[in-house]
């Protein structure tokens, strides 16, 4: 088990006129290899959670483990914690700041204690992994580079120290169509080869449906729901989250009306593609 | 009656010596009441193209005109802004005042329109964007979406005759989305608002009157919705992405199925049915 959270509630502002409750009584599990979406209204608390997750907010109510670090216990291990969770927040490439994508990318491990040479290596390493030439890039300013470029910057500089999860705040948002696929194929390609459980906030399902294999929803702070794409996507009603299905479920819906029907775990553009063909070719048509 | 017009325009970010291209070359004209999607990869050049076109940034070469007057005219340069109105991805940064009627009367007041005129004005804003009751509110206190329907509400109130949204959508959620799409909709069907949105939304784009491709600085394509998604080869070579239902007809296609391009999960359900 990578995360354990129980009954975690957080209020802000309390005992002032602006106070409010952003997380009610929140429990899940996340385990090892797990890619979680997480999604939600602005407000509904998702940021707050993952905040969390990396001791960015004192805990005050509930428990949160990850692996064998409790933060309901007196002085938990700050700095393992967030060596074992990296977060990238909202627009990363705003949040560079050293004059060369080296010390950039050096500065977390550095901080974790590494030494120079090896801070450099592991940065090297890491820059490689997020398909940076490193060669090229290492002593240009960080500034130069391009929005998504920038980006890779950003998520090299968390994995250069390692971390055992990903938590990812909008890793697409802004970029351009090719660049988020770009994005989201690279984080897919980390999964399988260097951090296995990734935690990801999305506006976009159709991304959620395509690279997620759990789907965590919050309302309002509360948890609503906590189970597959597909389960949510065609059981669920998400009008009052306005919330659309992702398009090929959209279509798969009007299908339905139309008389014909697919399989329920159709999430994707290729999926509908492979159901249209195999419903149609049963009937001799390709 | 063409509003906006660019003959031959082009623009280099200069910084120590060194050039980047902004825009090349760019030919465009768009039509009075005209919905105009602009799409294209980061660092295309869509951003230079909508400053130039209010005059923040001055052209190397080439001429721009709003309603007939150059941009190149120093005496009626705010004339020309206040004739395009620009609303920016970051709704934070587009704030000045702390009460929401204020915001939008800043931009009436610079320009020296009489106060009686002002209130009308504010109150006329407010109300197209559907956001009067919080005029008295602060602006800090709303949801992107909102905060983003007032940057818009405060540039109506200016009198535009050209509104241009660069990535006005890219921080919000769906439902923010959707409320500033709406409005920005119904502006241009109800009091013939010339709009220019600039988006990495390709689904924002089916119901543009015409879809204009920028890539490196350069226009490569301009047509409607339908003839630009169904261009795969162009697609792909400017970094877009065409909508899940256009991708679905254009792949039952490759695999035999005769189908139709569309651009609505709708008309794509249709075209499927028709296969029976």
């Amino acid at each position: 088990m990578s995360i354990e959270i129980k009954n975690l509630s957080c209020v802000y502002g309390v005992r002032t006129p602006y106070e409010k409750k952003a997380l009610d009584n929140i429990s899940f599990t996340v385990n090892e290899g797990e890619s979680v979406g997480l999604i939600g209204m602005t407000g509904s608390g998702k940021s707050t959670l993952l905040q969390h997750l990396n001791g960015l907010i004192k805990l005050k109510s509930g428990s949160v483990k990850v692996f064998d670090i409790d933060l309901s216990k007196r002085r938990p291990d700050l700095m393992k914690l967030r060596k074992h969770v990296g977060m990238l927040f909202q627009y990363p490439e705003y949040q560079l700041f050293a004059d060369t994508v080296k010390d950039d990318i050096m500065f977390g491990p550095l901080n974790f204690g590494m030494k120079k040479p090896e801070a450099e290596e592991a940065a090297a390493r890491a820059a490689e992994l997020t398909g940076l030439n490193w060669e090229d890039v290492k002593d240009r300013s960080p500034l130069e580079l391009s929005g998504g470029q920038k980006r890779r910057v950003a998520i090299a500089g968390i994995l250069a120290y390692s971390p055992d999860i990903l938590v990812l705040d909008e890793p697409t948002a802004g970029l351009d169509p090719l660049g988020k696929k770009e994005m989201l194929d690279l984080i897919a390609s980390l999964r399988k080869t260097t951090v296995s459980t990734v935690i990801t906030v999305s506006h976009n399902m159709d991304e959620i449906a395509e690279y997620c294999d759990r789907v965590i929803v919050l309302s309002d702070g509360k948890l609503l729901y906590d189970t597959t794409p597909a389960k949510l996507f065609y059981e669920e009603d998400l009008a009052p989250l306005h919330l659309q299905p992702p398009h090929a479920v959209r279509i798969v819906r009007l299908l339905e009306n139309k008389g014909i029907r697919l399989p329920h775990d159709v999430l994707t553009e290729d999926q509908l593609v492979a159901a249209i063909k195999e419903y149609f070719s049963g009937g001799g048509h390709a | 009656m063409k509003i906006l017009e660019t003959c031959n325009v082009s623009y280099s970010y200069k910084t120590d010596g060194e050039e980047t291209i902004g825009v090349k070359n760019v030919s465009l004209s768009v039509e009075r009441g005209e919905f105009l999607v602009l799409l294209g990869h980061n660092g295309c050049g869509k951003s230079t193209l909508a400053k130039l076109t209010n005059g923040l940034l001055m052209p190397d070469e080439g001429t721009i005109t709003v309603s007939g007057i150059p941009t190149s005219d120093e005496d009626r340069i705010y004339e020309v802004r206040s004739k395009v109105g620009m609303v920016f991805q970051n709704p934070d940064n587009q704030m000045v005042a702390s009460v929401i009627e204020d915001d939008v009367a800043f931009g009436p007041e610079n320009l020296g329109v009489e106060r009686s005129e002002i209130v009308k004005r504010v109150e006329w804003a407010l109300r197209s964007v559907d956001m009067e009751k919080y005029r008295k509110g602060t602006p800090f206190k709303l949801s992107g979406g909102q905060k983003q329907r007032v940057a818009i509400a405060a540039v109506l109130a200016m009198k535009p005759e050209i509104l241009i949204l660069d990535e006005s959508t890219a921080m919000l959620d769906p439902a923010g989305r959707e409320e500033v799409l709406s409005v920005v909709k119904r502006l241009n069907k109800e009091e013939g608002m010339t709009v220019i949105l600039i988006t990495h939304y390709m689904d924002e784009a089916a119901d543009a009157d015409r879809v204009v491709v920028m890539s490196e600085g350069k226009i490569v394509a301009s047509g409607a919705p339908i003839e630009i998604f169904s261009d795969r080869e162009l697609i792909s070579r400017c970094r877009l992405q065409a909508p899940v239902c256009c991708g679905v007809m254009h792949k039952l296609n490759a695999l035999g199925f005769r189908v139709n391009p569309v651009l609505t999960d709708e008309e794509a359900a249709e075209e499927i049915c028709r296969l029976k």
